[in-house]
Order: C-alpha cells, then structure tokens, then sequence
C-alpha cells in the first residue's frame, strides 16, 4: 500500500483519457474503449483513495489539513468520483474526456504546491476543517460546473452547428446540463462564501484581534476574494435576473470556474517559488495556519 | 438511350428555389402535363415533386430526342413564372444509365435527407401514377419507374435500410429534440401546419409524453382536425405571430418550454423562428442578426426560461442528418448498380 505513488493514479487517468479520446475515432476500438477507459479510472481512483490514505496516516492529519499539496489531491479525487458516479449512471455521456483533463491539471498542479503542513492548534482544528471542507466542496462543486459548462457549450455549438446527432461523445442535453450546471453553482458559490468567512475569523481569531497585514498581500487571499466578488455577482445575478439564458450561465461558470483554478494553483505556485509568499504555504506560518 | 432528367434537389438548391419551381397540387400538376404535351407531343414524361426535389424525367424513342436542359428551364421558367437566372444555375442533368442511376438513387433514398426514409417510394409510385393518369407515360418511363420500385423493394428487403430512425420527424424529434430536452411532459408543442409531416411529428412528440399541443394552419379546418385526433387545441393561422412572440402573456396552463415545429412543406427546412413569422406574412427575408425579437425567439436563448421557444421541427436546412452504416449505403449502390448494368427490357429498348 505504501508503495502507492501519484505517479500510479496520474498514469491510470492518462491512459483512461487516451482511450476515452481514442473510442471517438471511427473505426477505432469502439466501445471497449469506453470500457476500458471507465475500468482504468475506477482503479487509479482506488490508487488514489489509498494514497490519500497512506498521507493521512503518515502526517496524522486529514488530507484536508496536512497540506495544500493533498488539498488538491482531495479536490481531484473529488472530482474523478463524481466523473465514475455519472459515467456508471449514463454510460453514454461522454463526461471522462473533460473531467479527466481538469483532474491531470490539478494532480500535476498539485505537484508544484507546498507539501509541508503548518502545525494547528487543537482549538482551531475543528473550525480549519470546517473551512477547508466547505472550500474543498464549493469548489469541487464549481470545478464540476465548470465541465458541465463545457458539455454545455460543446453540445450547443454541435447543435448550432450542421452535424446533430453525431454518435461521437454522446453528451447529455442541454436541458439536463442547465439543471447541473445551476444547482452546482447555486450551491458552490454560498458553500465557497461560508469557507472563506470561516477563514478569515480564523485568521482575526488566530492574531487575537489585530490582523497581521501581510494578510492582505497573500496572493491567495487576494485572489480569492477577487474570484469570490465576481462569483457573487454571478450568483447575484442568476437570482435577481428573470431570464438566465443557459449559453451565458455556461459561459460565466466557465470564467468563475478557470478564475478559481488560476487561484488555487496559480497562488501556490508564486508562493512556493517565493515570489509572493502565502500565509497559506509553509513559508514561515504567523501563528497557528491554514491548510 | 433517349432519357434525360433534370432536377434540383435539397443538394443542389436553396428551399426558396425549391418552393417555387414545385408542383404543390395535382392541378398545376395536370396543367404542367398538358403544357408539355402541347410543346412535346411525342415525349414521355413523369414529374417528380416532393418539398426535397423537383424532377423532371423524360424519355423518347430511338428515333427522336428528348428536350434538352436548357428546354427544360425555360419550360420551368414560364409555367412558374419564375426568371430563368433565378434557378438556372441550381438545375443538374443526367442523361441514359445516369439519369437510370439517378432514379434508383432516389428511390432506394440514397439521396434524401435522411437515409432510408420511406416516404420517398410513395412519392415516386405517386408521381408515376399521375404521369400514367395523365396519358405521359410511354413504354420507357413505364419501364424506368417499374425496375425502379422493383429495385427499391429489393434494398429495402435485402439491406438494413429501414432499421433505426427513418424520416426528418423522427430524427427530428428522437435526435435533435432530445438533444435539447430532458423531458416533453411540460412543454407546449407549437405545430405550424396540419400535414403529413405534422402528423408524423406530432406522432413522435407523443410517444416522448408531450401533453399541450397547439396547432396552427392556414385552412383552420384541417388545424382543426388534427389537434381534436390529437388531443391539442387549434389556433388561427393569424394568431401565429401571437403565438410565437408573446408566447408568456398567454394562458397557458403549464409552465415550461416550449417547442415550435415546422411541418408544412413549404417550411419544411426553415431555420429560425423569425423566418416562420415574416413566412406568416408573406415576408420571406433574412432576419438581421441585431434583431432583438429574433434574438428573443431564438433556440439558443430558450433554455433557462420560465417559459421559451424551441425550434425543434425539422431543424436546419442542409443538415447533415444521421446516416446510416456505409455497409448499408455500399449494399444499396451494389443493388442499383447491377439493375441498371441489367436493365429491364423497356429500358434497354432506349439505350
């Protein structure tokens, strides 16, 4: 068990995606692809949940909380247990070939974040789980809206386009995708703005009251709340609106869903390289610090 | 061989073109018959006119010729009153084993729009009914189309031809609508026209648990008819602008989307709503894309709505719609392929 690597469930995801893609050629293999694809995700999401497992129990830590590195890790398996959820229950949407590609980016992302863990008090351990399991499901959920979106804009431009109906990556209809893509976002968006709130009364509690201002600096921070006003305005903007037009709330989850990717990984990786150092990292963690 | 045939079909022309060089009812049908007698007494002839294709097949003896293409045109030209630049470029010619190939093609529906629908042997056994009704006919046409539906009968009993999704409703309502809809129970079916098509469609819709249908004519009567067979309601043919534009001021029982389907032949293959409701008025232009009610009819706006308007009928024209199995397609050329290298004797008789 031990010996479970990133490297086993990555190369099992890349080969799922090869054969998802390689079931779209005609002639090609056909649906034991599909197949094989399906059965190749289902075992690097197995590799996964044991290399979360093995991490969980070498740092003693929940995933959630030993690093930012395993966060993302967390968000990936997620995601590749929603991708196996669906795909079993509609065997003909093709959802792998964009769940697949987001699930790589954040497991190769991940391996460019922090893996060290910053020690939590045993006071603010229940509340930083609190925070980074509402933040690890806002936006696992927004992720997902974020390939629903896709499936939405990809179905529409092949309806709008001369070729209906084509047999390649059946995907399911727009009706359907809409629904998804609004309960996902009705649900993300509150979900992220309860994490973050939970977050900086962490922090406020953390300094007892007076703020450190490198706070304000932490890419992170800034991003974050950059993301989360537009998000707001989406969501503000999906409940007062009378009419929400499916192509633009799949344009917009797009945009939130990227802007929360370039976040996430963007963030870490300036402050792992130093050039903008994150209360978030383990560079030197004032007191206490997040995940 | 004395045969020629020239044609336009949805391959080769805009539907405008189409609609105007039709022959929409047995009396233009027997009009256009008489003319060429009067012009061609000794030539046979069998006119084919479906919303797709508008052909013109004719044959003479050994001893004569048929009239050439550029006959043919201005025959078009002055019996629809149509200029003859307007179509003149859209025609296409075939002449003997081409033009033989040309009728099993269409026949055996390779050259529909969608692959394998049946509808096209009745058209073919209709318009060769009427050409014999019409005294046009003569041994070679009665040969033609007599191997022509014995070959048709031979594909479709000896390919996979008829299997899966037939006709443009059926595709449109099984691929395209579905495509677009999670479920039919809670939409409003809008049906523009009381035709064979609308029936068919309106067949389809049914079966996925469409409930409201609201039908809209121009001969009231017949909108009449068919939402009564089909438990809908009919609308005035004046009331179809109401209908598409101001589909929320309403009464409607339920909420939800809606779903527009175009199933008179002229309108078969329109694209957007906006084109349906200046069809209405005897308005037949582009809509300008900046238009805010074609912005607000348009499919691609619907989903979301409390209450929108889908195009889903049958859809685009030039679609590509799902074709079947090349094997099948392969299958079906060999067959035409060898009726025509042994052809039956009337046709050989000609060659």
């Amino acid at each position: 068990m031990g010996r479970v690597s990133v490297t086993c469930f990555l190369a099992s995801y890349a080969v799922a995606l090869l054969l998802e893609g390689l079931s779209a050629v005609r002639r090609g293999p056909g649906p034991w692809a599909r197949l094989g694809s399906l059965g190749l995700t289902i075992a690097g999401f197995v590799a996964h949940t044991l290399y979360l497992y093995v991490r969980a129990k070498t740092t003693s830590l929940p995933p959630l909380l030993s690093s930012m590195q395993d966060w993302l890790y967390v968000l990936a398996w997620l995601l590749i247990l929603v991708d196996v959820f669906v795909t079993l229950s509609d065997r003909q949407a093709a959802v792998g070939i964009l769940v697949l590609p987001v699930v790589m980016a954040l497991v190769i992302g991940a391996h460019f974040v922090s893996s060290s863990h910053a020690p939590i008090s045993s006071v603010q351990r229940n509340w930083a789980m609190l925070h980074v399991g509402l933040l690890v499901f806002g936006m696992g959920g927004l992720l997902i809206g974020l390939v629903v979106s896709l499936m939405y804009l990809w179905q529409h431009s092949r309806l709008k386009s001369r070729h209906p109906g084509t047999p390649l990556f059946p995907l399911p209809n727009l009706e359907r995708l809409h629904r998804w893509n609004k309960w996902l976002v009705m649900l993300s968006i509150p979900t992220l703005t309860l994490g973050m709130v939970i977050g900086v009364g962490l922090v406020v509690f953390r300094q007892g009251g007076d703020v450190d201002e490198r706070v304000w600096s932490d890419p992170l921070v800034v991003m974050s709340l950059i993301a989360w006003v537009l998000m707001a305005a989406f969501y503000l903007w999906m409940n007062i609106a009378v009419r929400t037009p499916g192509r633009q709330v799949a344009a917009l989850t797009v945009i939130s869903g990227g802007l929360l990717m370039l976040t996430v990984l963007g963030a870490q990786v300036l402050a792992r390289i130093g050039t903008s150092p994150s209360l978030h990292g383990p560079a030197k963690p004032p007191a206490g610090g997040l995940p | 061989m004395n045969l020629s045939t020239v044609f336009l079909s949805h391959q080769t022309a805009q539907l405008a073109v189409r609609e105007r060089l039709a022959f929409p009812n047995p009396e233009r049908l027997q009009q256009a018959y008489m003319r060429l007698a009067e012009l061609y007494p000794q030539v046979e002839f069998v006119i084919l006119s479906t919303c797709n294709r508008v052909e013109l097949y004719a044959a003479h003896g050994p001893m004569g010729a048929v009239p050439s293409l550029p006959q043919l045109s201005q025959f078009l030209a002055e019996f629809h009153q149509v200029p003859l630049d307007e179509f003149v470029g859209e025609l296409r010619e075939h002449t003997g084993p081409a033009a033989v190939r040309h009728l099993f093609e269409v026949i055996a529906s390779l050259d529909s729009m969608v692959l394998g629908e049946p509808q096209i042997v009745n058209q073919v056994k209709e318009a060769y009914r009427l050409a014999e009704q019409h005294d046009a006919c003569g041994p070679l046409t009665h040969a033609l189309f007599q191997g022509a539906i014995r070959t048709s009968a031979r594909v479709r009993t000896e390919t996979r031809l008829s299997e899966g999704r037939v006709s443009i409703a059926s595709v449109a309502v099984g691929d395209f609508a579905r495509s677009i809809f999670d479920r039919f129970h809670d939409k409003l079916v809008l049906i523009i026209g009381a035709g064979e098509m609308a029936e068919e469609t309106l067949r389809y819709l049914k079966d996925e648990g469409v409930r409201d249908v609201v039908v809209v004519n121009r001969n009231p009567e017949r909108a009449a008819r068919l939402a009564k067979e089909w438990g809908g309601v009919a609308a005035e043919w004046t009331e179809l602008d109401h209908w598409l534009g101001r589909r929320r001021a309403m009464s409607i029982p339920r909420r939800g989307s809606w779903i527009t389907c175009f199933s008179t032949t002229s309108i078969a293959c329109s694209g957007p709503v906006m084109r349906i409701a200046e069809h209405a008025h005897g308005r037949w232009t582009r809509p300008r894309r900046s238009s805010k009610r074609r912005r607000r009819n348009s499919w691609e706006n619907s989903i979301g709505g409390p209450a929108a308007i889908l195009l889903c009928g049958c859809a685009k024209a030039g679609t590509n719609w799902p074709r079947s199995s090349s094997r099948n397609c392969f299958a079906r050329r060999r067959i035409s392929q060898r009726k025509i290298g042994k052809p039956s004797s009337g046709a050989s008789t000609g060659s």
